[in-house]
């Protein structure tokens, strides 16, 4: 059915949503501007100086040139480190592209920040990048330039499961999963990072230029007394020659970059079968409208059948059980011509939009379809009348299917996302394939408001507990405290910033950026054995 | 001499487009054909066409008489044809060939000798009451030994002036003086010119008259001393005093003055007891009055005109002339041969042109030459050198070939012509067809409203220039993206339907496509209007932004891709665009444009952000430098001549782009540089 109706020409109140929102989108683009190289700054200059490319320029010769790039998490690290300035992108650029007609896992140090070391966030984005390419089955491409890691900050970076060791963990496990991992060692590759092109199935070295040691000269003098140059220690001529740690040397980053393209070229015959795809269709409806659809204040209603029609191909919703459990949206949609089970919120959660959710996520396992979550919820319904009713058990019903759903799944986080309803809705602990985040919306535990209220009157109920008197002003003073930091902490780039999500995107931009992750999807194999068959909730 | 009637063998002692040319006559009339060749010239058509090739070795042999003969020895031939430049003017070489028994295809010597000389030429075109304007021949250009005679000429004439070299032709060694001051500095420079082509510093000095045409008359005198015209041609569009377009015949004259003209060359020829074919070369004012210029005594580079409205081989006339052969036996019973329509040639030539012309040297990558007719079915020649793989060097002339067209009057051949230029494409070094196309459109041209001082009208405005770069940008910039698996394009099906191809939502980065043209950056924003259509719009220095739709089913044929481009008026053109390394050969109906690619931020770091305050100048091509003017903490002005070169056989004048002080001289006279070496380094003045 097609849902959606035409925006009236001049609404006053759509202009005020339109400019409020054009505030989120340009804060989003003077962030966005900010993770790329200054030209005029001196570490730019020294790395062009040498004849080296960019860590961009490296990428954009590396793939197709009429081929998308699909950047991962280009803020983070962005303010989590005030002392250390680092800017947005935590010296480290990821993404997907095509490289010789292969979707391929980019991962490039940008040794002109921090000399490419690696910062806690570094890591968590490396790993991230490297998760994707796991789940996608994408081969992976490491443009090494690094220093390795941030040893002021050794303690977030080193010991821990998800630290620096985990990269080679990864590394050896897709490897055996027949996942290529090809290295190009375009700069500095010292201590534990002379295991990225070590692990590597094939490794290309730029000479004179791409250096590879567990211990670099000053370690070397250090421990044993021996002098010797970087070049003759670990340059590409040793390592082509001699030690055999590397398979190509280049001479130039072009040269290397176009070995590393031939690479790709010959996994032609490992590729996977990837979800099919039909005739797309555009909206009937304008995606740019979607800035004018979303309103400035959180608490008004928000359009998501509009929303949803400026998304999904043709405005077409084959919508599931629609007069039951209206505040949650069901319904199978195409995306850019890929066929997806569509769940988007239009209210608070009931019991019967968990269970119509439940069910309806368990319909589309079972058809191998991909699943997307438009997330904009502030929770369950809370009260007496609907915890007697087992409200926690239909919210469970729903966060079991999302958990145990084998198709791909897909978020999207338009407005807030506070609460269970973050995990039943396919929060990042429910492993979607992506999560995306848009510019004005908010996650955390509750909203700001809803938090500053409870921990006041929490703190308020101690105190008269205890038969104290709680002023006026102090409890003001608290409740703006806690507003403050929620504020702070639910803005969706402090979340960005610390890899909550993959990337905040731009409303027009959601619909071309799904296309882009469900071409991805490796088709879900069939006749997987269930226990049971699909529950009527 | 007692030669055999018949010539069986001919050597050609040329190169190019010409000897390409006239060993198709020679084919035709089933005499054998030898070529002779330096080791650049090895790939040249003109070897594998001929029957026979000979290596001389070396570059300049072309240029030495007894290299010639030797060839001509070991290869038994019977004649040789020089063709034009080279040894074609040169009477020693005819003199040399008979001593060694060999037949020329040309003139006699004496004719050569009379007529060569410019000043000579001119005595005996007065004797034969030709018109001509008073002259002064200097044969040595020191000051102390001019000035008296310049006073007393002076007397005669005014200035404007005009220096030309007294051996030789083809715009070398040519100067106009418009003020006393610049005379001395000007005689010097024309006559090592002069001394550098011919070999003689010798040159005259004349009234220079800017509102002319050039008009000639093609001859032919026999060895019974008859003489005929075989029509007129207009040569009157012009470039560094060199012809680019010529016409037959020449039309817009006033009543009677073509025959006045060929009545007069001919009158010339015959007191001359001219044999074989030449050109007598005039000036020609509006109000009908002519002046006698020069002959040329041999075959024109701009013949096939001639031969198009006349019907002539012009080559097979030479050979019948040269084995002693009569013009009535070929059935030319007027004087004045009859014409047909209207032919007008292009000269194609490998050059850059920037407001100043500069050779291209390099290799051709690719070349594509327009159908031999065109949708009337009127016919369209190819004269040309050169193919792909082929060397242009700056050791000769920059002429890749010519094209002409044949049609029944003037509009419709030039309407021929831009048709034809606009599918000629030649990869690998720049050429002259922005130039040509430019002047072929010009209204001026098209009301014959030129003359041949202002060519520089004719030629592409900096507005024309400008917007033909940007859509060469824009093109640039779309193939960069469409041409993405080229040569190799598997799973394209699944590519080209894919959201994998760029959207404007997930560009790597926010830059603009650039590149390099001309060393001016261009930055062509390229947006996906459409799933079919891109729309690429630059903003241009003048605040203005212009911009142009390209449709994305692109058709691509190895290295080459073609598009249409449609522009905001709704015209439609198509590009071809070439690859060659990181560059693209942008062809357009309106010229060829070489553009380079950016590597976006880093390589415009490496080449822009060079925080040194010196400015490098640099070699425009290959040369040898000739002269340097400053020396190290000169203060030079902008504008002030550095440096000239000599490149093909042209002087070069390196001017400063700025004012400053020289910090330092990188190169000494004598030295050969190449195109972008450092030539000097100039420190800007602080404003």
């Amino acid at each position: 059915m097609q849902i959606g109706t035409p925006l009236p020409r001049t609404s006053a109140s759509s202009d005020s949503h339109d400019s409020d929102f054009q505030r989120h989108l340009d804060r989003l683009d003077s962030l966005l501007k900010l993770r790329l190289p200054d030209p005029a700054s001196n570490q730019v200059k020294k790395h062009c100086a040498r004849g080296k490319l960019l860590a961009r320029d490296r990428i954009s010769h590396l793939i197709d040139p009429g081929s998308a790039f699909l950047e991962l998490a280009p803020l983070a690290g962005f303010d989590v480190y005030p002392e250390h300035k680092l800017p947005p992108g935590a010296g480290i650029v990821t993404g997907i592209g095509i490289v010789d007609g292969i979707p391929t896992m980019i991962i490039a140090n940008d040794a002109t920040v921090k000399g490419g070391t690696y910062f806690p966030l570094t890591v968590k984005k490396h790993i991230r990048a490297q998760e994707i390419a796991l789940e996608n089955n994408l081969p992976c491409i490491y443009l090494v330039d690094s220093g390795g890691a941030f040893l002021p900050l050794q303690d977030d970076v080193f010991p821990d499961k998800e630290h620096f060791g985990r990269l080679f963990y990864n590394q050896a496990r897709m490897s055996a999963q027949g996942i290529a991992q090809i290295s190009v060692v375009l700069g500095s590759c010292t201590a534990g990072g002379a295991y990225v092109p070590a692990m590597s199935d094939e490794a290309i070295i730029v000479k004179e230029q791409g250096m590879i040691f567990l211990g670099g000269p000053p370690l070397v003098k250090a421990a044993t007394g021996e002098i010797v140059s970087a070049e003759e220690l670990g340059g590409g001529d040793v390592h082509s020659r001699i030690s055999g740690v590397t398979d190509h040397l280049a001479r130039d980053d072009f040269e290397a970059l176009h070995i590393a393209r031939r690479s790709i070229g010959t996994l032609r015959n490992t590729q996977p079968v990837r979800i099919g795809r039909e005739r797309s269709k555009p909206p009937r409806f304008d995606p740019v409208e979607l800035n004018s659809l979303i309103p400035a204040d959180p608490r008004k209603h928000f359009p998501m059948r509009e929303i949803l029609a400026r998304i999904i191909d043709d405005s077409e919703l084959d919508e599931f059980k629609s007069e039951y459990g209206k505040t949650l949206i069901c319904g199978f949609a195409k995306i850019d011509g890929f066929l997806v089970g569509m769940l988007a919120n239009d209210g608070i959660l009931f019991s019967e939009s968990a269970l119509k959710a439940a069910h309806f996520i368990q319909l589309c396992d079972q058809r191998s379809i991909p699943l997307v979550f438009f997330q904009n919820i502030v929770g369950f319904m809370v009260g007496k009348d609907y915890e007697h009713k087992g409200i926690a058990k239909d919210g469970a019903k729903m966060v079991t299917a999302v958990a145990c759903a084998n198709v791909p799944k897909y978020t999207v986080i338009v407005g807030n996302s506070y609460g269970a309803g973050n995990y039943a809705m396919c929060g990042r602990a429910y492993n979607p394939r992506f999560l995306w985040t848009w510019p004005q919306s908010r996650i955390g535990v509750m909203g700001p408001e809803q938090a500053g209220n409870v921990l006041t009157q929490v703190r308020a109920d101690s105190f008269s507990a205890r038969g104290e008197h709680w002023s006026e002003e102090a409890q003001e003073a608290y409740y703006n405290q806690i507003n403050d930091q929620y504020t702070t902490q639910t803005d969706v780039v402090y979340g960005s910033a610390r890899l909550w999500d993959d990337g905040i995107i731009k409303p027009a931009d959601t619909r071309a950026t799904l296309a882009l992750a469900l071409s991805l999807s490796v088709k879900p194999t069939s006749g997987t054995y269930r226990s049971y068959g699909t529950f009527r909730m | 001499m007692n030669l055999p009637r018949s010539i069986s063998r001919i050597l050609i002692a040329n190169r190019g487009e010409i000897a390409s040319r006239i060993i198709r006559t020679c084919r035709e009339l089933r005499i054998e054909s030898v070529a002779v060749y330096s080791d650049i010239d090895r790939h040249m058509p003109f070897v594998s066409d001929a029957d026979i090739a000979i290596p001389l070795g070396g570059t300049s042999q072309y240029l030495s008489g007894e290299a010639i003969v030797r060839a001509c020895i070991e290869s038994g031939i019977d004649a040789v044809h020089p063709g034009y430049g080279f040894l074609s003017e040169d009477p020693s070489f005819p003199e040399l060939l008979e001593k060694n028994k060999i037949r020329f295809i040309g003139p006699s010597a004496k004719n050569i000798r009379d007529l060569g000389n410019k000043v000579n030429a001119k005595n005996i075109a007065k004797r034969a009451n030709v018109p001509t304007s008073p002259t002064l021949l200097l044969q040595d250009t020191r000051k102390s030994i001019v000035e008296g005679k310049l006073k007393a000429f002076l007397e005669q004439t005014s200035y404007p002036l005009l220096i030309k070299a007294a051996a030789g032709g083809g715009g070398r060694g040519m100067r106009v003086v418009h003020q006393h001051s610049d005379i001395h500095n000007l005689l010097e420079s024309a006559s090592r010119e002069a001394a550098k082509s011919f070999g003689d510093g010798a040159v005259f000095i004349e009234k220079f008259i800017s509102e002319a045409r050039h008009i000639e008359v093609q001859i032919a005198g026999d060895i019974t001393g008859r003489v005929i015209a075989l029509g007129t041609r207009d040569c009157t569009v012009q470039r560094n005093n060199q012809k680019i377009i010529e016409e037959a015949p020449a039309t817009n004259l006033l009543p009677g003055i073509e025959a006045a003209l060929c009545d007069a060359a001919c009158r010339l020829a015959e007191a001359v007891e001219y044999k074989n074919i030449g050109t007598v070369e005039f000036l020609y004012n509006d109000d009908g009055s002519f002046y006698f210029l020069e002959v040329n005594t041999r075959l024109q580079v701009e013949h096939p005109v001639t031969e198009l409205v006349t019907g002539v081989d012009l080559v097979a006339l030479q050979i019948h002339l040269a084995q002693g052969g009569t013009l009535t036996e070929l059935g030319f019973q007027e004087k004045f041969a009859s014409v047909n329509g209207h032919a007008i040639e292009a000269r194609i030539c490998a050059e850059t042109f920037d407001g100043a012309f500069h050779p291209s040297t390099g290799t051709i990558v690719a070349m594509t030459l327009p159908a031999s007719s065109d949708q009337q079915n009127n016919p369209v020649r190819t004269d040309f050198g050169y193919q792909p793989c082929c060397k242009v060097s700056h050791h000769y002339d920059s002429l890749l070939g010519k094209l002409i067209t044949h049609g029944p009057d003037r509009l419709s051949t030039i309407e021929t012509l831009e048709h034809s230029l606009a599918d000629l494409t030649v990869s690998g070094v720049e050429t002259n067809k922005t130039l040509l196309h430019s002047i072929i459109t010009n209204n001026k041209f098209l009301a014959q409203k030129h003359s041949i001082h202002d060519s520089d009208n004719l030629f592409p405005s900096k507005k024309d220039l400008q917007f033909l770069h940007f859509l060469s940008a824009a093109a640039h910039a779309v193939s960069r993206i469409l041409l993405t698996r080229a040569p190799q394009q598997n799973d394209r099906v699944w590519y080209s339907s894919s959201p994998w191809v760029r959207s404007p939502s997930h560009n790597l980065v926010s830059y603009p496509s650039l590149s390099l043209i001309n060393n001016v950056l261009h930055e062509a924003f390229v947006q996906l209007e459409s799933p079919d259509l891109f729309h690429i719009s630059q903003s241009l220095p003048d605040s203005d932004t212009i911009s142009l739709r390209v449709n994305k089913s692109a058709f691509i044929n190895s290295n080459t891709f073609f598009m249409a481009c449609t522009l905001d008026t709704g015209k439609t053109l198509t590009a071809n665009i070439v690859q060659d390394g990181r560059a693209n050969w942008v062809h357009l109906p309106q010229g060829t444009t070489l553009v380079t690619s950016v590597d976006s931020c880093s390589t415009l770091n490496s080449k822009f952000v060079n925080g040194s305050e010196s400015t490098e100048i640099t070699s425009p091509l290959p040369a040898t430098v000739l002269s340097i003017s400053p020396k190290v903490d000169d203060i030079v002005s902008e504008g002030d001549t550095l440096i000239v070169l000599d490149s093909m056989k042209m002087e070069h004048p390196i001017r400063s782009p700025l004012s400053g002080t020289i910090c330092s001289v990188e190169v000494a006279v004598g030295e050969a540089v190449s195109a972008k070496q450092v030539l000097l380094r100039i420190l800007n003045s602080p404003a």
